[in-house]
């Protein structure tokens, strides 16, 4: 199937596709400008065959993303002279916030390794308790656990 | 039919903001007014407390003699038992039943659940007399089954019903000057609202960055494909998402009122209530045309098809920006409305309850 765009009843994919695709191609997109399908790692809890799978895939997500990006941020720039004259503005308020951002962030990422820490201590109880569970298990496939 | 007489109708639950329970609160009022005594139940624990007054414990449905009974179907429930086991006329009303597979990996219990629930259609099919469809596209599913007397009774949609007055608190926190997309409806992986974000994040980053983009529906039917938007929706690095959850209707009111646009990227819908209601408030529609979404729109608003989300990132802009285009959406959307409030709910019931199959 191709693309199609439709305005009330009348079929416009002809005159607005292309449009579009100019639109697209002439733009010169910030850096970290997303990219258009798959390829994300959030992506891989979509592809999940179950909800097991879908756990390992976010405690893998989690430890691998546990600490905050606390990377440059460029304000946005309104349009038009208003915008122009503001934008010194903005960038001096940013810098006085961000030693306030980091000192939270750094708190952020400590709570969140403890967290995952937490996981992981969960994670290694489970497999050994699996382990024991398994160990006790009769050949048959019935525990020796009796009422 | 004898004019006093009884046609109830079964839910598998009544909640504010269901496009199902408030068609079946139209579908009462009709049958009210032409004569009928009507009433709709539902599971005792699947009534929202707010609407205990207009929708019965089905723990009090009796075998009374009725002349019909209405089952609107898009899960299977104890709704769907009791009314199997009903000996009057009974009539199925299809709403859709989400196909089990956008839920895998989300939640076990919803892939059963789907899946039960599109397994036992044929048999609920086949134990009523007469069977309605709230659009073509969910006629079409049940002909496929085999079905072959399935009449079309589009979803009913009154205008008087969404009386909300906006929350002036949500209409005070959208104040600030920013292009406000929305999308509207339970947040559950067929609606693909990874599309939307990956959309927004093109629109936000690359055209707007005085943009945002509001997420309102209930979270509670997946919630682990929340957290999988959430977590993309940070790694899009774009943070002007706000997902607002489940919202009462003067908040919603307020949500259409400062919306540019309402979009939706669903994969699947029968039928899709939001679309009409945003048209209602004046917001231009874009919709992914699939399923019964064009039925819904009945040739109104702007509709895609196989758009990669920079592209409908663009059109997202094209549509807000080109005075042109919104004002010839907005048309197409008055007229459509004319439409639905001339349809004539009561008479199109009369007819279906008169076809003798």
């Amino acid at each position: 199937m191709s693309a199609r765009i439709s305005i009330g009843e009348r079929d416009e994919t002809g005159v607005l596709l292309p449009q579009l695709e100019r639109a697209a191609a002439a733009r010169n997109p910030v850096a970290g400008s997303p990219p258009d399908e798959q390829g994300l790692p959030a992506d891989r809890l979509a592809d999940a065959k179950d909800v097991a799978d879908y756990r390992q895939r976010l405690i893998a997500l989690i430890r691998e993303q546990s600490a905050v990006v606390i990377e440059d941020f460029k304000p946005p720039v309104r349009r038009g002279w208003i915008g122009i004259l503001m934008q010194p503005w903005r960038r001096f308020w940013w810098k006085q916030l961000r030693y306030q951002h980091e000192k939270i962030a750094a708190q952020h990422n400590a709570v969140t390794a403890l967290i995952v820490a937490a996981l992981d201590e969960q994670d290694q109880r489970l497999k050994e308790l699996e382990r024991r569970a398994e160990a006790t298990r009769e050949p048959d496939g019935q525990t020796d656990a009796q009422p | 039919m004898i004019p006093g007489s009884r046609i109830d109708q079964i839910l598998a639950g009544a909640a504010i903001g269901d496009a199902t329970t408030q068609s079946a609160l139209i579908v009462r009022e009709t049958l009210r007014s032409m004569g009928y005594r009507s009433d709709l139940y539902a599971p005792g624990d699947r009534i929202m407390p707010e609407l205990a007054a207009q929708c019965r414990d089905l723990a009090d449905y009796r075998a009374e003699t009725r002349y019909g009974v209405i089952h609107h179907y898009g899960v299977w429930s104890p709704a769907a038992e009791v009314y199997m086991g009903a000996a009057e006329r009974k009539i199925l009303v299809y709403h859709n039943v989400t196909p089990p597979h956008f839920f895998k990996g989300y939640s076990d219990r919803m892939v059963a659940l789907l899946d039960e629930a599109r397994r036992r259609l044929p048999e609920v099919a086949r134990a009523s007399r007469d069977i309605w469809a709230v659009s073509g596209f969910n006629a079409g599913e049940l002909r496929s089954l085999g079905f072959t007397g399935v009449k079309v009774f589009p979803l009913p949609f009154r205008r008087d019903a969404l009386t909300a007055k906006p929350d002036p608190g949500i209409l005070a926190k959208l104040a600030a000057p920013l292009t406000t997309f929305l999308t509207v409806g339970r947040l559950a992986p067929n609606k693909r609202i990874e599309r939307l974000l990956r959309a927004f994040a093109w629109y936000h980053h690359a055209i707007n960055p005085f943009s945002r983009l509001v997420i309102v529906g209930s979270q509670h039917s997946a919630p682990r494909y929340v957290a999988y938007l959430r977590w993309l929706a940070h790694e899009l690095k774009t943070p002007n998402i706000d997902m607002e959850g489940f919202v009462w209707p003067e908040a919603l009111a307020a949500y259409y009122q400062r919306a540019d646009l309402l979009v939706s990227t669903s994969d699947h819908e029968g039928y899709c209530a939001p679309l009409l209601e945003a048209m209602h408030y004046g917001v231009p529609v874009l919709a992914h045309d699939i399923g019964g979404i064009p039925e819904a729109l009945g040739g109104a608003g702007a509709r895609y098809r196989e758009l990669p989300p920079r592209l409908l990132g663009e059109l997202m802009h094209t549509l807000t920006e080109k005075d042109i285009l919104r004002r010839a959406v907005l048309a197409s959307q008055e007229k459509r409305l004319h439409e639905l409030d001339a349809r004539r709910i009561d008479s199109e019931l009369r007819d279906l309850l008169n076809h003798q199959p």
